[in-house]
């Protein structure tokens, strides 16, 4: 009997003063941990840690969006590789970086209200960007459905990603995560799949911020990447660093067809598009960081 | 010669140029705004938005010098303008200084005509940020 069990039991060594009383007692419990000991393993066994913490793939029907908590919690053992992902679109399961993957905000309860929603939060924190900012892009894009092309553009899905541009996305996002790889679905049909085009959507707004924060805006916002995921790398910084009096068209040199594309005439401002942006998405969100902290 | 009517052409038509700088902000002096060179530099309505085609701001006044930054629609450029080698010195949006092919950048201007540029700003938070003025532009 190890001396930690005799202290449980309260036994000391030497005569014990109880007398008889306490003989029996050191009698009796000594025969059932004999029996015990037989028939049991003393030791407890914990298979690779504690179970990982279960995520709902599809929300059920009439409960609201749930934030999943990711921190706070602390796995006693075994290994967090593999706790990150939420599934969604059944098609993919690639798992998440080290972003974080929470949020808030109009915009990320919007994007967690969908099936694919944790997933794509997921996809966020693999590729360093916040999951808020790339709800708002969802939101901005498409109220973060998933819809298809129209009006001659290839822009789809629900981040509305043109062709060629996913196609450069999604190949920078296995380059920055090699696991992505077999995880993700291939070729322009991944624009379809929502979770896939998560992946290419982060890494456009980490390429975006990247390049804004090459341009002295040291921590660019949802609403100063927002531009160059709207007006493109070319003209885009452009309207970031512009006051808010400047006519967008004469700013970005786009024709009023292009303008028109993007819900904007000749006449729209820089103003009036931050102020139509931050009407949709909130300010609280237009403002927040889009590298993850 | 070229060159010459080229900064004389910005020199003239920006002396008209009104400075006003939001209160909060402190004025950039020493640098004005111009387009970027759409027509000369032949970029289409793709590549404006992708960035295709767009030059780049050199550490020297010289062919394949080392790049300090990449460029967008509007271009700062020293006021008044220095030319070295056919380079135009510039400053990039993040606040380095280098140098830029004076062909790829013209005035911004007016539906009449007529030119003008911006008020530079730098906000509290360091950024750098510019106030057009009115009616200019880089598709003019």
């Amino acid at each position: 009997m190890s001396t930690r069990l005799r202290n449980r039991l309260g036994l000391q060594n030497g005569s014990p003063p109880g007398g008889r009383r306490w003989l029996w007692l050191v009698v009796g419990a000594s025969g059932v941990l004999a029996a015990r000991a037989a028939n049991a393993d003393p030791q407890v066994i914990l298979p690779n840690g504690l179970p990982v913490q279960v995520k709902p793939t599809y929300s059920e029907p009439g409960l609201p969006a749930f934030s999943f908590p990711t921190s706070g919690g602390t796995l006693l053992g075994g290994s967090s590789a593999d706790t990150g992902n939420g599934g969604g679109s059944g098609s993919t399961n690639a798992s998440s970086g080290g972003g974080s993957v929470t949020g808030s905000g109009d915009a990320y309860n919007m994007m967690m209200a969908q099936s694919w929603g944790s997933a794509a939060a997921n996809a966020a924190g693999a590729m360093g960007v916040s999951a808020t900012a790339l709800a708002a892009t969802c939101a901005m894009e498409s109220n973060c459905q998933n819809v298809g092309a129209s009006g001659g553009g290839s822009a789809s899905g629900a981040f509305q990603m043109i062709n060629s541009t996913y196609t450069a996305d999604i190949n920078g996002a296995v380059a920055y995560d090699p696991t992505l790889a077999g995880n993700i679905v291939s070729g322009l049909a991944g624009q379809m799949d929502p979770t896939t085009e998560a992946y290419a959507a982060s890494y456009e707004l980490r390429s975006d911020a990247l390049l804004l924060q090459s341009k002295n805006i040291a921590d660019p916002t949802v609403l100063d990447v927002r531009a160059v995921y709207q007006f493109g790398s070319g003209a885009g910084p452009a309207v970031a660093e512009a006051d808010d009096s400047a006519n967008i068209g004469q700013l970005t040199g786009l024709s009023a067809a292009s303008l028109a594309a993007n819900g904007l005439t000749t006449s729209s401002t820089v103003g009036q598009w931050r102020a139509t942006v931050t009407a949709k998405l909130g300010s609280a969100t237009a403002g927040q960081s889009v590298l993850a902290q | 010669m070229k060159a010459v009517i080229f900064i004389s052409s910005i020199v003239a038509l920006l002396t008209l140029t009104q400075v006003s700088a939001a209160p909060a902000a402190e004025v950039v002096s020493g640098f004005q705004c111009v387009g970027i060179n759409i027509e000369g530099l032949h970029l289409s309505q793709d590549d404006l938005r992708t960035g295709a085609g767009f030059p780049s701001i050199l550490d020297a006044p010289r062919e394949g010098a080392k790049i300090v930054s990449g460029v967008s629609t509007i271009i700062y450029i020293a006021w008044p303008p220095v030319v070295e080698n056919g380079f135009l010195k510039a400053m990039a949006y993040g606040g380095k200084i280098g140098w830029l092919d004076k062909n790829s950048v013209r005035p911004l201007r007016r539906a009449d005509g007529t030119t003008g540029g911006c008020t530079l700003t730098r906000r509290s938070n360091g950024r750098i940020m510019f106030d057009l003025d009115p009616g200019v532009g880089v598709n003019q």
